[in-house]
């Protein structure tokens, strides 16, 4: 499977360090959550889907500073 | 890909007009997509007019979030973290620092493509946030 439950990701990331939501925020029927990583970086994240890609769930990890998680997604 | 450089975000009065490349891939029923001038991932089932729909969704987010969230000091650093350059870049970086209203235009390189996403089709567009 290459996709990820989005729910499933973010608890996931929160359980490894990232803080957030930090904020939250719709445009034109699309949601975007913003979290900050362990790194410190402010990542947005899509959550308009049920599902992610793996490839931009690692990407988002990458980002996240949670590289543990790369590829064990 | 022509050899435009459709990658800019302008500031004027009351306005910022802004274009990026998107770029995507397809993995079994879903896109998984790259923004680079922002360093923005997102995924979407594969349809095209949803994907671009949600590039141009998203980074009107992102400028919504660093300009009106983080605030304008924020905003430009991040802007020149991204690698975004103005004409005169340090002077006038400091003067948008300083709370000065200048209108002027940045633009970037395309930046560094993940593996991923190497080599695959560039689409680019462009958007306008107008505020009072």
């Amino acid at each position: 499977m290459n996709e990820i439950d989005t729910l499933l990701f973010i608890d996931i990331i929160q359980d490894n360090g990232a803080h957030g939501p930090y904020d939250c925020r719709e445009v034109d029927g699309d949601r975007f959550e913003a979290y900050i990583g362990v790194n410190g970086n402010k990542v947005q994240i899509c959550s308009s889907d049920e599902f992610l890609t793996k490839t931009v769930a690692n990407e988002y990890c990458r980002q996240l500073g949670l590289n543990h998680l790369i590829g064990k997604i | 890909m022509s050899n435009e450089k459709p990658t800019f975000i302008q500031f004027k009065k009351g306005r910022i007009d802004y274009g990026f490349y998107w770029i995507r891939k397809q993995e079994g029923d879903y896109f998984s997509c790259y923004i680079p001038a922002y360093d923005l991932y997102f995924s979407c089932k594969a349809d095209v007019a949803t994907a671009t729909k949600r590039a141009a969704n998203m980074v009107r987010a992102f400028l919504d979030f660093w300009r009106i969230k983080e605030g304008n000091r924020s905003f430009f650093l991040k802007l020149h973290s991204l690698g975004f350059r103005t004409h005169n870049h340090n002077f006038t970086l400091k003067q948008l620092l300083n709370n000065k209203n200048i209108e002027t235009k940045f633009s970037a390189e395309e930046g560094n493509i993940p593996d991923a996403f190497e080599g695959l089709e560039i689409n680019a567009e462009k958007g306008e946030l107008v505020f009072s």
